[in-house]
């Protein structure tokens, strides 16, 4: 009998979280500047994907960042691109803006969809490619004005309207663009994200009790 | 929306995300192909589906990584040293992530576009990470967890001196990403697509260090 009720327990918590998906996507564009305190990256949405009005919004947490400029943006590079440096024709930095390269929390993702009428939160990682155009492994006026960039995205359950109820997963890639020597870019990416119907809960002490009789 | 069939909706999507300002020629490209982390080499293949005409390849270096015959310990092997350290608590986005590039692999990823229109090859480096969904939040990876349709994001370095016809002496960058990594068991290929944007422009004159020294010590 105890042996029924976890096959149905399983059955019931791997189709809740395995449902019917839905795919989204959205081309977003907007602006922002790692120098402003908060930093939050934002814009509206350009026609062409299943999100045409809306905004979106990315934010980065900036705890502990100086706020005098030229030791905020010391410290910028020194803790998120310095490290990640990679040999090569040209050589590069990545910048990584998530909790496994040193920042202290995930970058918030709010996107507003009044195309379909909805609101979706989540969290995103942002990694951010420089070019050492003339291989010298330091940053030169004028290698950090262009690039690629590109994430990877998380739902979470507390959306609104049609994405009431809704989790999931994504990705995100695209370009920047600095007003150099000023520091405001220009971001326009492409962002897929894929649904699912997660109302119903999910007990991680129920999950675990079951995968503990296993082990 | 079936993961089959919607990169077919994205030809709608073609040339929206590039910027144009600091580029000479930008290709938002489509690509499907074959490939897994769990054989060696570690090589992802296909052709584009839109963008650029011809073929595209991905390899990994998988050297020091166990051999696939014990797929087990391989598995192993990418997972604790990749993903189970860099776990995410955060409450309804539980998950884990890995980073694939120069400091965590022996040599940074490598891609190379065979292209046939316009003929050409672009080369170069590819840094990229994958999403692992912790969807019980129970700090535990399940096998339906590995083999969830995982989420890959990467960026692009063009190496100029491995340009090739069209693309000869090539500078550039660009981005791409999929939602269809896996980590099956037994292990199997995964059928991926693969969506992303180039942008290319033809590289500056070199400018030699030396030579610079050179030139202003005739007018000293």
């Amino acid at each position: 009998m105890r042996a029924l009720l976890i096959v149905i327990a399983v059955a019931a918590l791997a189709t809740a979280a395995y449902g019917q998906e839905t795919f989204v996507w959205f081309y977003g564009v907007g602006t922002g500047d790692f120098m402003d305190s908060p930093v939050v990256f934002g814009g509206a949405m350009d026609p062409g994907g299943d999100i045409e009005a809306g905004s979106w919004s990315i934010t980065v947490p900036d705890e502990g960042w100086p706020a005098e400029a030229a030791a905020r943006y010391s410290h910028i590079w020194n803790t998120f691109y310095a490290p990640n440096y990679s040999a090569g024709n040209p050589s590069f930095w990545t910048g990584y803006f998530d909790i496994e390269h040193g920042a202290t929390d995930m970058n918030a993702l709010e996107i507003v969809d009044d195309t379909n009428g909805g609101m979706m939160n989540g969290v995103c990682s942002v990694q951010i490619q420089v070019q050492d155009l003339n291989n010298n492994a330091v940053l030169d006026e004028g290698e950090f004005c262009s690039g690629s960039l590109s994430g990877l995205v998380i739902i979470i359950r507390d959306g609104e309207g049609v994405y009431d109820g809704m989790c999931g997963t994504g990705n995100y890639f695209g370009s920047y663009v600095k007003g150099c020597p000023g520091t405001m870019e220009t971001w326009n990416y492409g962002m897929y994200l894929w649904l699912e119907d997660c109302t119903t809960p999910v007990e991680d002490a129920t999950w675990g009790a079951i995968k503990a009789m296993y082990q | 929306m079936n993961r089959l069939t919607f990169a077919v909706v994205l030809l709608a999507f073609a040339l929206l995300v590039v910027q144009t300002a600091a580029a000479d020629d930008s290709y938002m490209v489509g690509m499907q192909g074959l490939g897994s982390l769990m054989e060696s080499p570690v090589v992802y293949s296909g052709n584009f589906m839109f963008g650029l005409f011809g073929a595209w390849e991905i390899t990994v270096d998988d050297t020091m990584w166990p051999d696939p015959a014990d797929s087990t310990a391989r598995f192993n092997y990418i997972w604790e040293n990749y993903f189970a350290d860099n776990y995410l608590d955060t409450y309804g986005a539980e998950s884990w992530s890995g980073s694939f590039n120069s400091a965590t692999l022996m040599s940074t990823p490598h891609f190379r576009f065979d292209t046939s229109s316009p003929v050409g090859v672009i080369e170069g480096d590819i840094t990229f990470s994958i999403l692992v969904r912790d969807w019980y939040a129970d700090g535990i990876l399940s096998q339906q967890e590995k083999h969830d349709n995982l989420n890959m994001s990467a960026t692009l370095n063009l190496n100029p001196t491995l340009g090739q016809g069209y693309f000869a002496n090539t500078c550039g960058h660009g981005s791409v990403s999929s939602g269809n990594l896996n980590f099956h068991n037994p292990p199997m290929l995964d059928n991926l697509q693969i969506v992303g944007q180039l942008q290319t422009y033809t590289c500056p004159s070199p400018v030699e260090e030396s030579t610079w020294g050179v030139v202003k010590a005739l007018f000293r």
